[in-house]
Protein backbone atom coordinates (compact mmCIF):
# COMPACT_ATOMS: atom_id res chain seq x y z
CA UNK A 1 0.00 0.00 0.00
CA UNK A 2 3.05 2.24 1.11
CA UNK A 3 4.53 1.70 -2.25
CA UNK A 4 1.92 2.19 -4.36
CA UNK A 5 1.13 5.81 -2.23
CA UNK A 6 5.14 6.24 -3.23
CA UNK A 7 4.85 5.17 -6.76
CA UNK A 8 1.60 7.91 -7.19
CA UNK A 9 3.36 10.30 -5.11
CA UNK A 10 6.24 9.95 -7.97
CA UNK A 11 4.29 9.77 -10.77
CA UNK A 12 1.95 13.48 -10.03
CA UNK A 13 5.01 15.22 -8.95
CA UNK A 14 5.09 18.39 -11.70
CA UNK A 15 8.60 17.35 -12.39
CA UNK A 16 8.29 13.87 -13.33
CA UNK A 17 5.03 14.79 -15.42
CA UNK A 18 7.11 17.91 -17.05
CA UNK A 19 10.08 15.58 -18.26
CA UNK A 20 7.88 12.73 -19.25
CA UNK A 21 5.93 15.47 -21.30
CA UNK A 22 8.70 16.52 -23.25
CA UNK A 23 10.11 13.49 -23.83
CA UNK A 24 7.01 12.48 -25.38
CA UNK A 25 7.14 15.83 -27.57
CA UNK A 26 10.53 14.74 -28.55
CA UNK A 27 9.70 11.56 -29.20
CA UNK A 28 6.67 12.45 -31.29
CA UNK A 29 9.28 14.57 -33.57
CA UNK A 30 12.20 12.27 -33.89
CA UNK A 31 8.72 9.37 -35.09
CA UNK A 32 7.61 11.91 -37.22
CA UNK A 33 11.28 13.02 -38.80
CA UNK A 34 11.98 9.59 -39.04
CA UNK A 35 8.98 8.83 -41.12
CA UNK A 36 9.27 11.88 -43.45
CA UNK A 37 12.92 10.84 -44.05
CA UNK A 38 11.48 6.80 -44.79
CA UNK A 39 8.69 8.25 -46.76
CA UNK A 40 10.37 10.57 -49.00
CA UNK A 41 11.12 7.95 -51.67
CA UNK A 42 7.31 7.28 -51.93
CA UNK A 43 6.28 10.65 -51.39
CA UNK A 44 8.46 11.35 -54.66
CA UNK A 45 6.62 8.74 -56.13
CA UNK A 46 3.42 9.81 -55.76
CA UNK A 47 4.46 13.34 -56.72
CA UNK A 48 5.33 11.95 -60.30
CA UNK A 49 2.22 10.13 -60.68
CA UNK A 50 -0.36 12.53 -59.38
CA UNK A 51 -1.78 15.03 -61.82
CA UNK A 52 -1.43 18.13 -59.37
CA UNK A 53 2.42 18.05 -59.10
CA UNK A 54 3.52 18.51 -55.62
CA UNK A 55 6.91 20.75 -55.46
CA UNK A 56 9.44 19.24 -53.20
CA UNK A 57 10.79 22.57 -51.89
CA UNK A 58 7.31 22.75 -50.15
CA UNK A 59 7.68 19.43 -48.04
CA UNK A 60 11.22 20.86 -47.20
CA UNK A 61 9.67 23.81 -45.82
CA UNK A 62 6.87 21.92 -43.87
CA UNK A 63 9.72 20.01 -42.09
CA UNK A 64 11.68 22.91 -41.29
CA UNK A 65 8.53 25.13 -40.16
CA UNK A 66 7.25 22.38 -38.21
CA UNK A 67 10.81 21.44 -36.47
CA UNK A 68 10.71 25.45 -35.45
CA UNK A 69 7.27 25.22 -34.12
CA UNK A 70 8.18 21.84 -31.96
CA UNK A 71 11.31 23.95 -30.78
CA UNK A 72 9.30 26.80 -29.86
CA UNK A 73 6.31 24.93 -28.47
CA UNK A 74 9.72 23.17 -26.24
CA UNK A 75 10.89 26.50 -24.90
CA UNK A 76 7.72 27.92 -23.84
CA UNK A 77 6.74 24.91 -22.04
CA UNK A 78 10.29 24.72 -20.33
CA UNK A 79 9.53 28.82 -19.96
CA UNK A 80 6.37 27.86 -18.41
CA UNK A 81 7.95 25.17 -16.34
CA UNK A 82 10.49 27.59 -14.90
CA UNK A 83 8.28 29.79 -13.81
CA UNK A 84 6.01 28.25 -11.93
CA UNK A 85 8.56 27.11 -10.51
CA UNK A 86 10.07 30.24 -8.78
CA UNK A 87 6.15 31.25 -7.86
CA UNK A 88 5.85 27.95 -5.58
CA UNK A 89 9.19 28.36 -3.99
CA UNK A 90 8.05 32.15 -3.60
CA UNK A 91 4.76 30.81 -1.98
CA UNK A 92 6.41 28.41 0.22
CA UNK A 93 8.48 31.11 1.19
CA UNK A 94 6.18 33.64 1.82
CA UNK A 95 4.23 30.55 3.80
CA UNK A 96 7.22 29.90 5.69
CA UNK A 97 8.00 34.04 6.45
CA UNK A 98 4.58 34.17 7.48
CA UNK A 99 4.47 31.62 10.04
CA UNK A 100 7.65 32.97 11.75
CA UNK A 101 6.98 36.39 12.14
CA UNK A 102 3.72 35.75 13.47
CA UNK A 103 5.50 33.81 15.75
CA UNK A 104 8.30 36.55 16.34
CA UNK A 105 4.97 38.77 16.68
CA UNK A 106 3.20 36.95 19.58
CA UNK A 107 5.96 36.84 21.96
CA UNK A 108 6.01 39.88 22.86
CA UNK A 109 2.50 40.92 22.31
CA UNK A 110 1.32 38.35 24.75
CA UNK A 111 4.35 39.95 26.98
CA UNK A 112 2.23 43.43 26.26
CA UNK A 113 -0.98 41.68 26.85
CA UNK A 114 0.02 40.53 30.31
CA UNK A 115 1.08 43.64 31.43
CA UNK A 116 -2.02 45.47 30.83
CA UNK A 117 -4.08 43.07 32.10
CA UNK A 118 -1.99 43.05 35.32
CA UNK A 119 -1.94 46.57 35.80
CA UNK A 120 -6.08 46.58 35.25
CA UNK A 121 -6.85 43.56 37.53
CA UNK A 122 -3.89 44.22 40.31
CA UNK A 123 -2.62 46.72 42.67
CA UNK A 124 1.05 47.98 41.88
CA UNK A 125 3.57 49.19 43.81
CA UNK A 126 5.64 51.94 41.78
CA UNK A 127 8.41 50.22 41.66
CA UNK A 128 6.82 47.10 39.63
CA UNK A 129 4.83 49.99 37.77
CA UNK A 130 8.15 51.33 36.74
CA UNK A 131 9.53 47.91 36.15
CA UNK A 132 6.95 47.08 33.83
CA UNK A 133 7.14 50.16 31.84
CA UNK A 134 10.88 49.45 30.87
CA UNK A 135 10.14 46.18 29.93
CA UNK A 136 7.15 47.25 28.04
CA UNK A 137 9.51 49.66 26.17
CA UNK A 138 12.16 46.49 25.19
CA UNK A 139 8.90 44.73 24.37
CA UNK A 140 7.99 47.83 21.48
CA UNK A 141 11.36 48.39 20.57
CA UNK A 142 11.37 44.69 20.12
CA UNK A 143 8.36 44.64 17.81
CA UNK A 144 9.47 47.61 16.22
CA UNK A 145 12.99 46.35 14.95
CA UNK A 146 10.92 43.39 13.70
CA UNK A 147 8.42 45.65 11.52
CA UNK A 148 11.37 47.73 9.94
CA UNK A 149 13.70 44.81 9.29
CA UNK A 150 10.73 43.26 6.99
CA UNK A 151 10.28 46.64 5.69
CA UNK A 152 13.92 47.15 5.03
CA UNK A 153 14.17 43.59 3.43
CA UNK A 154 11.27 44.44 0.66
CA UNK A 155 13.54 47.52 0.18
CA UNK A 156 16.51 45.82 -0.21
CA UNK A 157 14.90 43.30 -2.56
CA UNK A 158 13.66 45.94 -4.72
CA UNK A 159 16.99 47.75 -4.69
CA UNK A 160 15.81 50.80 -3.42
CA UNK A 161 17.75 51.24 -0.06
CA UNK A 162 20.53 53.73 -0.12
CA UNK A 163 23.12 54.23 2.86
CA UNK A 164 25.76 56.22 1.22
CA UNK A 165 23.51 59.32 2.29
CA UNK A 166 23.76 59.15 6.11
CA UNK A 167 27.87 57.91 5.84
CA UNK A 168 29.79 59.41 8.31
CA UNK A 169 33.52 58.64 10.28
CA UNK A 170 32.91 55.91 12.40
CA UNK A 171 35.17 54.09 15.39
CA UNK A 172 34.39 50.65 15.20
CA UNK A 173 35.17 49.45 17.87
CA UNK A 174 32.17 51.96 19.40
CA UNK A 175 29.63 50.65 16.99
CA UNK A 176 30.69 46.66 17.82
CA UNK A 177 29.68 48.05 21.62
CA UNK A 178 26.57 49.70 20.41
CA UNK A 179 25.29 45.96 18.20
CA UNK A 180 26.24 43.98 21.43
CA UNK A 181 24.17 46.50 23.56
CA UNK A 182 21.14 45.70 20.64
CA UNK A 183 21.22 42.12 21.81
CA UNK A 184 20.74 42.37 25.17
CA UNK A 185 16.65 41.83 25.05
CA UNK A 186 17.79 38.50 24.49
CA UNK A 187 20.75 37.80 27.07
CA UNK A 188 21.08 40.78 29.74
CA UNK A 189 24.27 39.14 30.70
CA UNK A 190 25.91 39.49 26.88
CA UNK A 191 28.74 41.80 27.83
CA UNK A 192 30.17 39.40 29.63
CA UNK A 193 30.06 36.95 27.37
CA UNK A 194 31.33 38.77 24.65
CA UNK A 195 35.43 38.65 24.21
CA UNK A 196 36.35 41.35 21.63
CA UNK A 197 39.48 42.23 20.32
CA UNK A 198 39.43 45.62 18.40
CA UNK A 199 41.77 48.07 18.39
CA UNK A 200 40.71 51.72 19.82
CA UNK A 201 41.90 53.38 16.34
CA UNK A 202 39.92 51.53 13.51
CA UNK A 203 37.70 53.79 11.63
CA UNK A 204 35.31 53.52 8.59
CA UNK A 205 33.17 55.80 6.45
CA UNK A 206 29.93 54.44 6.41
CA UNK A 207 26.06 54.40 7.59
CA UNK A 208 25.97 53.75 11.23
CA UNK A 209 22.41 52.05 10.78
CA UNK A 210 24.32 49.82 8.33
CA UNK A 211 26.77 48.54 10.16
CA UNK A 212 24.90 48.34 14.03
CA UNK A 213 22.44 46.43 11.36
CA UNK A 214 24.94 43.73 10.28
CA UNK A 215 27.33 43.51 13.51
CA UNK A 216 23.61 43.76 15.24
CA UNK A 217 22.24 40.84 13.32
CA UNK A 218 25.35 38.63 13.52
CA UNK A 219 25.68 38.96 17.17
CA UNK A 220 21.94 38.40 18.39
CA UNK A 221 21.88 35.53 15.97
CA UNK A 222 25.26 34.35 17.90
CA UNK A 223 22.95 34.47 21.39
CA UNK A 224 19.66 32.79 19.97
CA UNK A 225 21.90 29.79 18.52
CA UNK A 226 24.29 29.19 21.52
CA UNK A 227 23.72 28.03 25.39
CA UNK A 228 23.31 30.57 27.66
CA UNK A 229 26.89 31.38 28.69
CA UNK A 230 29.25 30.50 26.20
CA UNK A 231 31.24 32.78 24.72
CA UNK A 232 31.19 35.04 21.59
CA UNK A 233 34.57 36.02 19.99
CA UNK A 234 35.02 39.50 18.12
CA UNK A 235 38.01 40.11 16.56
CA UNK A 236 39.09 42.89 14.00
CA UNK A 237 41.98 42.84 11.74
CA UNK A 238 42.94 45.95 9.19
CA UNK A 239 44.74 45.31 6.06
CA UNK A 240 46.06 48.27 3.30
CA UNK A 241 42.55 47.72 1.39
CA UNK A 242 40.30 46.09 4.04
CA UNK A 243 38.36 45.88 7.70
CA UNK A 244 37.92 42.05 8.62
CA UNK A 245 35.68 41.65 11.35
CA UNK A 246 35.43 37.99 12.57
CA UNK A 247 32.05 36.64 15.25
CA UNK A 248 32.39 33.48 16.42
CA UNK A 249 30.28 31.50 18.68
CA UNK A 250 30.12 28.14 20.47
CA UNK A 251 26.81 26.87 19.21
CA UNK A 252 24.45 24.83 17.31
CA UNK A 253 26.12 25.07 13.99
CA UNK A 254 25.51 25.30 10.52
CA UNK A 255 24.92 22.46 8.21
CA UNK A 256 27.35 22.81 5.29
CA UNK A 257 24.23 22.38 2.94
CA UNK A 258 22.65 25.35 4.41
CA UNK A 259 25.69 27.69 4.36
CA UNK A 260 24.31 29.77 1.15
CA UNK A 261 20.64 29.09 1.77
CA UNK A 262 20.91 31.18 5.47
CA UNK A 263 21.56 34.30 3.43
CA UNK A 264 18.31 34.20 1.23
CA UNK A 265 15.54 36.08 2.00
CA UNK A 266 12.64 33.88 4.55
CA UNK A 267 15.42 31.06 4.40
CA UNK A 268 16.49 28.99 7.81
CA UNK A 269 19.00 26.42 8.54
CA UNK A 270 17.99 22.83 9.03
CA UNK A 271 19.32 23.03 12.68
CA UNK A 272 17.30 26.50 13.65
CA UNK A 273 14.11 24.94 12.36
CA UNK A 274 14.69 21.57 13.77
CA UNK A 275 15.13 22.72 17.31
CA UNK A 276 11.97 25.38 17.04
CA UNK A 277 14.27 28.55 17.76
CA UNK A 278 12.84 31.95 17.04
CA UNK A 279 13.72 33.49 13.98
CA UNK A 280 12.46 35.39 10.74
CA UNK A 281 14.76 34.41 7.74
CA UNK A 282 15.22 37.95 7.79
CA UNK A 283 18.43 38.97 9.62
CA UNK A 284 20.83 36.95 7.67
CA UNK A 285 19.72 38.06 3.84
CA UNK A 286 19.90 41.76 5.35
CA UNK A 287 23.55 41.10 6.61
CA UNK A 288 24.41 40.02 3.07
CA UNK A 289 22.36 42.48 1.38
CA UNK A 290 23.48 46.08 3.22
CA UNK A 291 27.64 44.46 2.99
CA UNK A 292 27.28 44.43 -0.54
CA UNK A 293 25.88 48.03 -0.64
CA UNK A 294 28.89 48.98 1.55
CA UNK A 295 31.11 47.23 -1.47
CA UNK A 296 32.26 44.28 1.05
CA UNK A 297 31.02 40.62 1.69
CA UNK A 298 30.21 38.39 4.23
CA UNK A 299 31.28 34.37 4.48
CA UNK A 300 30.17 31.91 6.82
CA UNK A 301 32.19 28.75 8.66
CA UNK A 302 31.09 26.28 10.73
CA UNK A 303 32.25 22.80 11.26
CA UNK A 304 28.71 21.00 11.35
CA UNK A 305 26.04 20.46 14.23
CA UNK A 306 27.33 21.50 17.39
CA UNK A 307 30.51 22.73 16.73
CA UNK A 308 29.41 26.18 16.19
CA UNK A 309 29.87 28.79 13.76
CA UNK A 310 31.70 32.08 12.17
CA UNK A 311 30.74 35.42 10.43
CA UNK A 312 33.47 37.02 8.55
CA UNK A 313 32.40 40.39 7.70
CA UNK A 314 35.09 42.02 5.16
CA UNK A 315 33.81 46.10 4.26
CA UNK A 316 36.86 48.23 2.40
CA UNK A 317 38.93 50.63 3.71
CA UNK A 318 39.40 53.83 2.33
CA UNK A 319 42.93 54.62 3.75
CA UNK A 320 44.04 57.04 6.67
CA UNK A 321 42.09 60.30 4.52
CA UNK A 322 39.58 59.03 6.30
CA UNK A 323 40.31 58.71 10.19
CA UNK B 1 5.42 22.29 56.28
CA UNK B 2 4.36 24.50 52.94
CA UNK B 3 0.71 23.83 51.80
CA UNK B 4 0.77 26.60 48.67
CA UNK B 5 0.35 24.32 45.51
CA UNK B 6 3.58 24.34 43.40
CA UNK B 7 4.00 24.84 39.64
CA UNK B 8 6.55 24.55 37.68
CA UNK B 9 7.07 27.05 35.30
CA UNK B 10 8.67 26.71 32.18
CA UNK B 11 9.00 30.20 29.90
CA UNK B 12 12.20 31.40 27.93
CA UNK B 13 10.84 34.72 27.64
CA UNK B 14 11.85 37.11 30.54
CA UNK B 15 9.09 39.50 30.54
CA UNK B 16 6.48 36.95 30.03
CA UNK B 17 8.03 34.49 32.84
CA UNK B 18 8.42 37.32 35.19
CA UNK B 19 4.87 38.37 34.65
CA UNK B 20 3.42 35.26 35.36
CA UNK B 21 5.49 34.47 38.18
CA UNK B 22 4.05 37.75 39.89
CA UNK B 23 0.58 36.55 39.01
CA UNK B 24 0.59 33.14 40.08
CA UNK B 25 2.53 34.22 43.69
CA UNK B 26 -0.21 36.83 43.84
CA UNK B 27 -2.91 33.94 43.40
CA UNK B 28 -0.93 31.74 46.76
CA UNK B 29 1.00 29.52 44.23
CA UNK B 30 4.91 28.71 44.98
CA UNK B 31 6.88 29.02 41.56
CA UNK B 32 9.53 26.71 40.22
CA UNK B 33 10.99 28.72 37.10
CA UNK B 34 13.28 27.34 34.46
CA UNK B 35 14.02 29.52 31.48
CA UNK B 36 15.74 26.42 29.00
CA UNK B 37 14.43 23.13 29.09
CA UNK B 38 17.19 21.40 30.28
CA UNK B 39 16.99 23.25 33.81
CA UNK B 40 13.34 22.34 33.68
CA UNK B 41 14.11 18.21 33.52
CA UNK B 42 16.64 18.94 36.26
CA UNK B 43 14.24 21.27 38.38
CA UNK B 44 11.35 19.12 37.95
CA UNK B 45 13.74 16.06 39.05
CA UNK B 46 14.78 17.91 42.26
CA UNK B 47 11.56 19.38 43.12
CA UNK B 48 8.70 17.47 42.52
CA UNK B 49 6.13 16.86 43.25
CA UNK B 50 4.26 19.70 41.39
CA UNK B 51 0.83 20.73 41.19
CA UNK B 52 0.81 21.81 37.80
CA UNK B 53 3.07 22.74 34.90
CA UNK B 54 3.39 25.43 32.40
CA UNK B 55 5.12 24.42 29.38
CA UNK B 56 6.40 26.98 26.84
CA UNK B 57 7.49 24.71 23.51
CA UNK B 58 9.96 26.94 21.73
CA UNK B 59 12.79 26.48 24.67
CA UNK B 60 16.35 26.75 24.42
CA UNK B 61 17.91 22.96 24.40
CA UNK B 62 15.39 20.78 25.08
CA UNK B 63 11.86 22.16 23.73
CA UNK B 64 8.36 21.92 25.07
CA UNK B 65 7.20 18.72 23.41
CA UNK B 66 10.52 16.58 24.54
CA UNK B 67 9.83 17.69 27.61
CA UNK B 68 5.84 16.60 28.00
CA UNK B 69 7.21 13.45 26.52
CA UNK B 70 10.24 12.77 29.25
CA UNK B 71 7.67 13.85 31.99
CA UNK B 72 4.57 11.40 30.86
CA UNK B 73 7.13 8.23 31.31
CA UNK B 74 6.88 8.88 34.44
CA UNK B 75 3.80 10.99 35.76
CA UNK B 76 0.47 10.98 34.01
CA UNK B 77 -1.53 12.73 36.99
CA UNK B 78 0.16 16.27 36.71
CA UNK B 79 -1.36 18.89 34.46
CA UNK B 80 0.48 20.35 32.12
CA UNK B 81 -0.78 23.51 30.35
CA UNK B 82 1.24 23.89 27.08
CA UNK B 83 1.62 28.16 26.90
CA UNK B 84 3.32 28.64 23.50
CA UNK B 85 3.78 30.90 20.44
CA UNK B 86 2.70 28.17 17.96
CA UNK B 87 -0.69 28.29 16.58
CA UNK B 88 -0.87 25.48 14.04
CA UNK B 89 -3.34 23.12 14.77
CA UNK B 90 -0.31 20.33 14.29
CA UNK B 91 1.17 21.48 16.63
CA UNK B 92 -2.06 21.42 19.26
CA UNK B 93 -2.44 18.00 18.26
CA UNK B 94 1.65 17.27 19.06
CA UNK B 95 1.12 18.93 22.46
CA UNK B 96 -2.41 17.20 23.28
CA UNK B 97 -1.48 13.91 21.93
CA UNK B 98 1.59 14.11 24.09
CA UNK B 99 -0.05 13.85 27.18
CA UNK B 100 -0.23 18.05 27.94
CA UNK B 101 -3.92 18.43 29.54
CA UNK B 102 -4.07 21.90 28.26
CA UNK B 103 -2.69 23.98 24.87
CA UNK B 104 -2.85 27.96 25.00
CA UNK B 105 -1.96 30.20 22.50
CA UNK B 106 0.01 33.29 22.92
CA UNK B 107 -0.83 36.22 23.47
CA UNK B 108 -3.81 34.85 25.92
CA UNK B 109 -5.77 35.67 28.72
CA UNK B 110 -4.67 36.12 32.08
CA UNK B 111 -7.77 35.56 33.81
CA UNK B 112 -8.25 32.32 30.96
CA UNK B 113 -5.14 30.94 32.04
CA UNK B 114 -5.13 31.32 35.82
CA UNK B 115 -8.86 29.75 35.71
CA UNK B 116 -7.12 27.11 33.43
CA UNK B 117 -4.43 26.69 36.26
CA UNK B 118 -6.38 26.62 38.96
CA UNK B 119 -8.93 23.98 37.60
CA UNK B 120 -5.57 21.43 36.84
CA UNK B 121 -4.15 21.86 40.24
CA UNK B 122 -7.64 21.38 41.80
CA UNK B 123 -8.22 17.67 40.22
CA UNK B 124 -4.24 17.10 40.86
CA UNK B 125 -5.41 17.87 44.68
CA UNK B 126 -8.10 15.97 44.69
CA UNK B 127 -6.43 13.36 43.24
CA UNK B 128 -3.76 13.07 46.28
CA UNK B 129 -6.19 13.28 48.86
CA UNK B 130 -7.73 10.14 47.51
CA UNK B 131 -11.02 12.72 47.13
CA UNK B 132 -12.02 11.31 43.55
CA UNK B 133 -14.50 8.23 43.69
CA UNK B 134 -12.13 5.77 43.03
CA UNK B 135 -14.56 3.32 42.36
CA UNK B 136 -14.10 0.66 38.67
CA UNK B 137 -16.34 1.78 35.83
CA UNK B 138 -17.06 -0.54 33.47
CA UNK B 139 -18.96 -0.51 29.67
CA UNK B 140 -18.59 -3.22 27.42
CA UNK B 141 -15.00 -3.73 26.95
CA UNK B 142 -13.30 -1.50 29.22
CA UNK B 143 -12.93 -1.03 32.30
CA UNK B 144 -11.56 2.02 34.40
CA UNK B 145 -9.78 2.32 37.26
CA UNK B 146 -9.26 5.76 38.13
CA UNK B 147 -7.36 5.44 41.06
CA UNK B 148 -4.42 3.81 39.68
CA UNK B 149 -5.86 5.74 36.03
CA UNK B 150 -5.64 2.28 34.11
CA UNK B 151 -7.97 1.49 31.40
CA UNK B 152 -8.40 -2.30 31.00
CA UNK B 153 -9.68 -3.70 27.69
CA UNK B 154 -10.81 -7.36 27.81
CA UNK B 155 -8.01 -9.32 26.12
CA UNK B 156 -5.69 -6.51 25.78
CA UNK B 157 -2.95 -5.07 27.63
CA UNK B 158 -3.65 -2.30 30.16
CA UNK B 159 -3.33 1.35 29.16
CA UNK B 160 -2.09 4.38 31.57
CA UNK B 161 -4.28 7.31 31.04
CA UNK B 162 -3.72 10.73 32.08
CA UNK B 163 -5.54 12.33 34.67
CA UNK B 164 -7.34 14.51 32.11
CA UNK B 165 -8.03 11.95 29.73
CA UNK B 166 -9.74 9.60 33.02
CA UNK B 167 -11.58 12.49 33.78
CA UNK B 168 -12.80 12.94 30.26
CA UNK B 169 -13.49 9.17 29.78
CA UNK B 170 -15.13 8.99 32.82
CA UNK B 171 -17.93 11.61 32.01
CA UNK B 172 -19.02 9.64 29.15
CA UNK B 173 -19.03 6.34 30.78
CA UNK B 174 -21.29 8.13 33.39
CA UNK B 175 -23.36 9.57 30.57
CA UNK B 176 -23.81 6.47 28.06
CA UNK B 177 -25.72 6.75 24.88
CA UNK B 178 -26.04 10.74 25.97
CA UNK B 179 -24.90 13.13 23.72
CA UNK B 180 -22.61 15.75 25.66
CA UNK B 181 -21.91 18.71 23.90
CA UNK B 182 -18.13 20.80 23.88
CA UNK B 183 -19.59 23.37 25.92
CA UNK B 184 -20.73 20.77 28.63
CA UNK B 185 -17.42 18.59 28.53
CA UNK B 186 -15.42 22.12 29.02
CA UNK B 187 -17.29 22.86 31.86
CA UNK B 188 -17.34 19.28 33.91
CA UNK B 189 -14.24 18.10 32.42
CA UNK B 190 -12.17 21.02 31.97
CA UNK B 191 -13.89 23.51 34.92
CA UNK B 192 -14.27 26.39 32.09
CA UNK B 193 -16.52 28.94 30.65
CA UNK B 194 -17.96 26.74 27.27
CA UNK B 195 -17.43 29.41 24.61
CA UNK B 196 -13.70 29.46 25.64
CA UNK B 197 -11.92 27.17 23.73
CA UNK B 198 -13.54 23.96 21.56
CA UNK B 199 -11.22 22.68 19.72
CA UNK B 200 -9.29 21.66 22.84
CA UNK B 201 -11.81 18.61 23.21
CA UNK B 202 -12.21 17.64 19.84
CA UNK B 203 -8.06 17.38 20.29
CA UNK B 204 -8.71 15.10 23.46
CA UNK B 205 -11.17 13.36 21.76
CA UNK B 206 -9.22 11.88 18.83
CA UNK B 207 -6.48 10.93 22.21
CA UNK B 208 -9.43 9.18 23.79
CA UNK B 209 -10.09 7.59 20.06
CA UNK B 210 -7.11 6.39 19.61
CA UNK B 211 -7.16 4.44 23.06
CA UNK B 212 -10.70 2.90 22.55
CA UNK B 213 -11.20 2.37 19.01
CA UNK B 214 -10.06 -0.37 16.38
CA UNK B 215 -10.23 1.87 13.93
CA UNK B 216 -9.65 5.74 15.42
CA UNK B 217 -10.45 7.19 11.74
CA UNK B 218 -13.68 5.43 11.93
CA UNK B 219 -14.85 5.59 15.06
CA UNK B 220 -17.86 2.99 16.79
CA UNK B 221 -17.65 3.66 20.19
CA UNK B 222 -17.12 7.51 20.77
CA UNK B 223 -19.04 8.68 17.81
CA UNK B 224 -19.82 12.80 16.78
CA UNK B 225 -22.99 13.41 16.25
CA UNK B 226 -23.10 16.29 13.91
CA UNK B 227 -24.07 20.02 15.52
CA UNK B 228 -24.13 18.36 18.92
CA UNK B 229 -21.22 16.75 20.25
CA UNK B 230 -20.13 13.11 20.95
CA UNK B 231 -21.42 10.46 22.25
CA UNK B 232 -20.36 7.13 23.70
CA UNK B 233 -22.39 3.67 22.52
CA UNK B 234 -22.17 0.14 22.09
CA UNK B 235 -22.48 -0.87 18.72
CA UNK B 236 -22.90 -4.26 20.00
CA UNK B 237 -19.83 -6.77 20.29
CA UNK B 238 -17.38 -6.34 17.58
CA UNK B 239 -17.29 -9.85 15.25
Amino acid sequence: MSFLRSTFKVILHPIFIFVTSQMVWISIAILWVHWFVNAREVIEVMRSSLPLAIESHITITALVVGCILLGMLLVGSIWIFVVSQRQTVSLRQQQAFVSSVTHELRSPLASLKLMIETAETRRLSHDLQAQMLSMAKIDIERLLRLVNQVLLSSRLDRGVEDFSKTAEILNLKTILIQSTERAAWLDPSIQERVEMKCDDDIFVHASINALILIFGNIIENAVKYSPAGTPIKISVEKNQTSIRTTITDQGFGIRSQDMKRIFRLFQRGNIAISKALPGTGVGLFLVKSVTKILGGKVEVSSLGEGFGSSFLVEIPWKGPLHE
Amino acid sequence: MNSRPKILLVEDEQHISFMLQYNLQAEGYEIVAAMNGKTALNLYQSEKPFDAIILDVNLPEVDGFQILEKIRLEDTRTGILMLTARASDQDRLEGLTGGADDYLIKPFNLLELMARVSRMIERSKLFKEHKIETKNVSFTRWTLDHDSLMLKVSGQEETQLTALEADLLKEFLSNKDKVLSREHLLREVWGLNGDIESRTVDNFILRLRKILEVDPSHPKYLISVRGRGYKLTDPGEPK
